[in-house]
C-alpha cells in the first residue's frame, strides 16, 4: 500500500510528459515561424503579437522522446531520473483537438516501469484526464488534475510550464513590452507579464513573470518569476535548441528556485517526430503492460 | 529506549543468511558485469533485443513494543532479469533470497507448505533461516491489438487501497497481517491471461491453474485468533484437538480458476465489469466432535463465483473510487449456539462488498485519502453478519519529494478496532531509501485487527537498488 512514488509526484510526472514532449514540439513549430520572425521588425509588435508568436509555433502531430531529469537541492546533492514518452494529437467527434501523452519511467529502479497518462483536452474549462500506473501497487489509478502552479515531479517547474511546452497561456496575464536587452550577443524581447485576476495568480503562485523572447525562434530564453509576495522566485533558462525533423526543440532547460536553492534541468534526446505513434499506445491497458 | 539486547541476539542467526546473500550477490554481480553485461550484450543482439538486470537489497528490523523483541530481522536480495527477444516476446524473472534471524513469524512454513501451496508454487529452505521463492517468471507474446502472458505472474484487480472487494486473483501471505509492503505480500501464480482490446473496451480472460491459497502464519506473533478467523472451542472442552491437512484442490481444468474483465473509458468515467469463477482464498474449517473427547479440525477450499464491477472519476481535486462485488457460496465463520463444542462455526452464504473512496488532493504535496468498506451476508437470518469499516490515509512530501510521510488508519466500524500504520521514507539518492516506522493495533482482541495488540511495533529498514 506504500507505492515507491507517491501520486503527487506522479501527476506531477504527468504533467512533465506533456511539457518535455511539447516542448519539443513547440520548439520544431519556431522553425516555421523562424522566416517569419526574419521578415518582421520585432520592435514594431505589441507585447500582446510577440506572446501571439510564441503561442503560434507548431508542434507536430505527435513525437517520441527520451528526457532526463536532473534534481539538485542546495548542498549540491544530485538525483537523476530518466523516462520515454510519447505525444500525440488527437481529434474529438466535435473536431476539438486533444493532446494525449503516455510517459514511462526507465531510471532509477525504483521508479522503474511508473507510467502516467493524460488526456489534455482543447476546451480549458475541462480538466485534463490523468492515471498514474504505479508497479508497487500494480494498479492504474485515476488521479485528479493539480494546481496549475504546484511544481512537478520533486522539481522546480510547475504544472503550467511542463504544460504549455515554452508557450504562455495568453488569457492569463495583461502583457507589456518592457523594452529590448541584449544577452548573450542575441536581441531579445522583454515582456512583462501581470495576472489578469488575482484568482490565476493564486493558481499560478505568481505575482509577474518576465520573458525575454528571442524573435529568430519566438521563445522565451530566460524567464523570471515573482511569487505572490512579489519577491523573485525562480529563473528559467533555455539552454539549447535544435531543430529536428522540421521542428525546433527545445533541448535543455534549467531552472533554479531561489527560495529553496534546489534547481532543476531537463534535457530531451532521441527527439522523433517522424516515426508513427498508434493511437492505441495511449490507453490505460498499456499503462499496465509498459513500453 | 529501544532494548538493544534483543537486536544483537538477533543478529547472530543472521550471519548465516547474510553470508548466503552475500554469496548470491557476488554471484549476481559477476553475471551481470562478466557472464551478462547489459550493453555489450545488447549491442550483440542488436536495437530489437536487450536485457536489463537489476538488483535490490532490503534490510528490515521490527522490534515489537510488547515484549520488546525482535520481530524482524531479515535481509532480503531479490534479482530481476527482463528483456525482448528479436521475434517480439518479452520475458520479465524476479527471484527473491531471504535471509532472516528465526523463522519467528513463519513456524512450521517449510513441512506445511503443501496445505495452501500447489506443487508448482512452493518455496525453497536452506536450513531454518534462509528462503528462496521464485517470485515471477512470464513471458508475453504480442498479439494484433494484445498479449499473451504466460507464467508465474501476479494480476490487480480493483480501485481500492488494501481492501479487497475485486483482488481476489492472487492469494496472500499473512506473515506480517496487513503489514509490509503489498508487493511482496502477494503471491503470484502460474497462469495464461490474455488481452485483447477492440474499440474502447479492453477484454481480459485469465486462466489460473495453479491451485495456490492464502499463506496463513501457524505460530508468531501474527498467528491468527480471532473467531472471524479460526474456530473458537467452547472453554468447557478439554479433549484434544486434530487439524486435518488441507483438502486442496487439485484437478487440472476442472479445478482451476478462470476469470474475465471488461474494461474502459466512457464519459469520464472508468469502469470495469469483472467476474470470476474461483476457489476462495481462505479455507473453511469444519469442525467435528463432542464435548469431552476430541474435536477434528478439518480446512477445505470452496468454489465461488465473484461478480462485480469498478468506476472510478476525478472532479477538480477529488478523485472518486467505487468498488461493488457479489460471491456466492462464502463460506464465514459465525456465532454458534450456546453449549455447543465450538463458539463459532462454519457457514454457506452470498455475499455483497462493496468500498467507495474519495481522495483528496490537497496540494501537490499533501494528499487526504478516505474510504468505507461495507459488506454483508446475504441471508444471514437472525445472525448479524455485517462487517464495515474504514480507512483514513495522510501523505505529505517534503524537499522536493525526497521524504514522504506517511500515516494510515484502518478502523472496524463494527468492533472499534483497528490499526495505525505510520512511516518516513527518505530517498538519500537514486540507490538507496532510508525507512522508518510504527505499526500500532488497538481495539477489541476478538476483532480482526485487536487480536494482533501485542505484534505492535517499530520498524527501520533500508533498501538498496543496483
Amino acid at each position: 500500500m506504500k507505492p515507491n512514488i507517491n501520486r503527487a509526484k506522479f501527476r506531477k510526472a504527468l504533467s512533465l510528459k506533456n511539457s518535455v514532449l511539447s516542448i519539443a514540439l513547440s520548439f520544431a513549430a519556431a522553425s516555421t515561424l523562424q522566416a517569419e520572425g526574419d521578415s518582421i521588425e520585432p520592435s514594431t509588435l505589441s507585447a500582446d503579437n510577440i506572446i501571439a508568436k510564441v503561442n503560434a509555433r507548431p508542434e507536430g502531430e505527435h513525437v517520441i522522446r527520451n528526457f532526463s531529469i536532473e534534481l539538485r537541492d542546495k548542498n549540491g546533492r544530485t538525483r537523476r531520473e530518466e523516462t520515454i514518452a510519447h505525444r500525440r494529437y488527437f481529434t474529438s467527434d466535435k473536431g476539438e483537438q486533444e493532446k494525449r501523452t503516455i510517459i514511462f519511467y526507465t531510471e532509477p529502479s525504483r521508479v522503474r516501469g511508473t507510467g502516467f497518462l493524460t488526456y489534455d483536452y482543447a476546451n480549458p474549462n475541462r480538466d485534463d484526464d490523468q492515471w498514474l500506473y504505479l508497479p508497487a501497487l500494480r494498479k492504474v489509478r485515476r488521479i485528479s488534475a493539480s494546481d496549475r502552479g504546484d511544481y512537478f515531479l520533486g522539481t522546480d517547474f510547475t504544472y503550467e510550464e511542463i504544460k504549455k511546452e515554452q508557450k504562455i497561456e495568453a488569457s492569463d496575464y495583461h502583457f507589456k513590452l518592457l523594452g529590448e536587452k541584449e544577452i548573450d550577443g542575441r536581441q531579445l524581447l522583454v515582456v512583462e507579464g501581470l495576472p489578469a485576476k488575482p484568482q490565476i495568480a493564486e493558481e499560478l503562485g505568481i505575482s509577474k513573470a518576465i520573458w525575454h523572447i528571442d524573435p529568430s525562434i519566438w521563445m522565451s530564453r530566460l524567464s523570471e518569476f515573482y511569487d505572490q509576495n512579489g519577491n523573485h522566485s525562480r529563473t528559467m533558462q533555455l539552454e539549447a535548441v535544435e531543430e529536428i525533423d522540421g521542428y525546433l526543440s527545445s533541448k535543455q532547460i534549467f531552472i533554479s528556485n531561489h527560495k529553496t536553492g534546489h534547481s532543476s534541468r531537463i534535457r530531451f534526446s532521441n527527439i522523433d517526430y517522424a516515426s508513427p505513434v498508434p493511437e492505441k499506445l495511449f490507453t490505460q491497458a498499456r499503462l499496465r503492460r509498459g513500453l | 529506549m529501544i532494548p538493544l539486547y534483543p537486536a544483537i541476539r538477533a543478529l547472530s542467526p543472521l550471519l548465516l543468511g547474510v553470508r548466503f546473500v552475500v554469496a548470491t550477490l557476488i554471484v549476481g554481480f559477476l553475471s551481470a558485469q562478466l557472464m551478462l553485461p547489459n550493453k555489450a550484450l545488447s549491442q550483440s543482439l542488436g536495437a530489437s533485443s536487450q536485457i536489463d538486470i537489476r538488483h535490490s537489497l532490503d534490510i528490515r528490523y521490527a522490534l515489537g513494543f510488547d515484549k520488546g523483541e525482535t520481530q524482524i530481522a531479515e535481509v532480503s536480495y531479490r534479482p530481476e532479469l527482463s528483456g525482448r527477444l528479436n521475434d517480439g516476446i518479452d520475458y520479465f524473472v524476479s527471484a527473491r533470497v531471504r535471509a532472516f534471524s528465526s523463522q519467528m513469524l513463519e513456524q512450521g512454513t517449510m513441512s506445511n507448505q503443501g496445505d495452501s501451496r500447489s506443487h508448482i508454487n512452493r518455496r525453497s529452505f536452506i536450513g531454518d533461516n534462509i528462503e528462496l521463492e521464485l517470485k515471477e517468471a512470464y513471458a508475453d507474446i504480442f498479439t494484433y491489438n494484445g498479449y499473451l502472458r504466460i507464467g508465474k505472474q501476479t494480476v490487480v484487480w480493483g480501485q481500492a487501497d488494501g481492501l479487497r472487494v475485486l483482488d481476489q486473483i492472487n492469494p496472500l501471505n499473512y506473515r506480517e497481517f496487513i503489514l509490509g509492503d503489498i508487493e511482496d505480500r502477494r503471491i503470484a501464480l502460474w497462469m495464461a491471461k490474455l488481452e485483447h482490446s477492440f474499440a474502447d473496451i479492453t477484454a481480459e480472460f485469465i486462466w489460473l491453474p495453479d491451485h495456490s491459497y492464502n499463506d496463513s502464519p501457524n505460530s508468531g506473533p501474527f498467528k491468527p485468533t480471532s473467531p472471524r478467523l479460526v474456530p473458537r472451542l467452547s472453554e468447557s472442552f478439554r479433549g484434544t484437538v486434530i487439524r486435518q491437512p488441507s483438502d486442496r484442490p487439485n484437478r487440472f481444468i476442472r479445478d482451476d480458476d478462470y476469470a474475465l474483465r471488461l474494461s474502459g473509458f466512457s464519459q469520464g468515467w472508468d469502469w470495469s465489469l469483472n467476474a470470476f469463477y474461483f476457489y476462495d482464498d481462505s479455507a473453511a474449517i469444519d469442525v467435528e466432535g463432542e464435548l469431552g473427547s476430541k474435536v477434528i479440525l478439518s480446512p477445505s477450499y470452496k468454489r465461488s463465483l465473484l461478480l462485480g464491477g469498478s468506476a472510478s472519476n476525478a472532479f477538480d481535486k477529488l478523485t472518486f473510487r467505487s468498488e461493488l462485488a457479489y460471491q456466492t457460496n462464502k463460506h464465514q465463520l459465525v456465532n454458534n449456539k450456546p453449549g455447543l463444542i465450538t463458539l463459532n462455526k462454519t457457514e454457506k452464504f452470498d455475499q455483497i462488498s462493496s468500498v467507495l473512496g474519495l481522495d483528496y488532493q490537497l496540494s501537490a504535496n499533501t494528499l487526504i485519502s478516505g474510504q468505507l468498506f461495507v459488506s454483508a451476508l446475504l441471508d444471514s437470518g437472525d445472525i448479524d453478519q455485517t462487517y464495515n469499516s474504514a480507512t483514513l490515509l495522510a501523505r505529505q512530501e517534503l524537499l522536493n519529494d525526497t521524504i514522504i510521510l506517511e500515516g494510515l488508519i484502518i478502523h472496524d466500524l463494527d468492533k472499534s478496532d483497528g490499526s495505525l500504520q505510520l512511516s518516513a521514507k527518505y530517498y538519500l539518492d537514486n540507490a538507496i531509501t532510508l525507512k522508518a516506522g510504527m505499526d500500532i493495533f488497538y481495539g477489541d482482541r476478538e476483532g480482526l485487527y485487536g487480536q494482533f495488540r501485542e505484534a505492535s511495533r517499530m520498524t527501520v529498514g533500508l533498501e538498496y537498488n543496483f
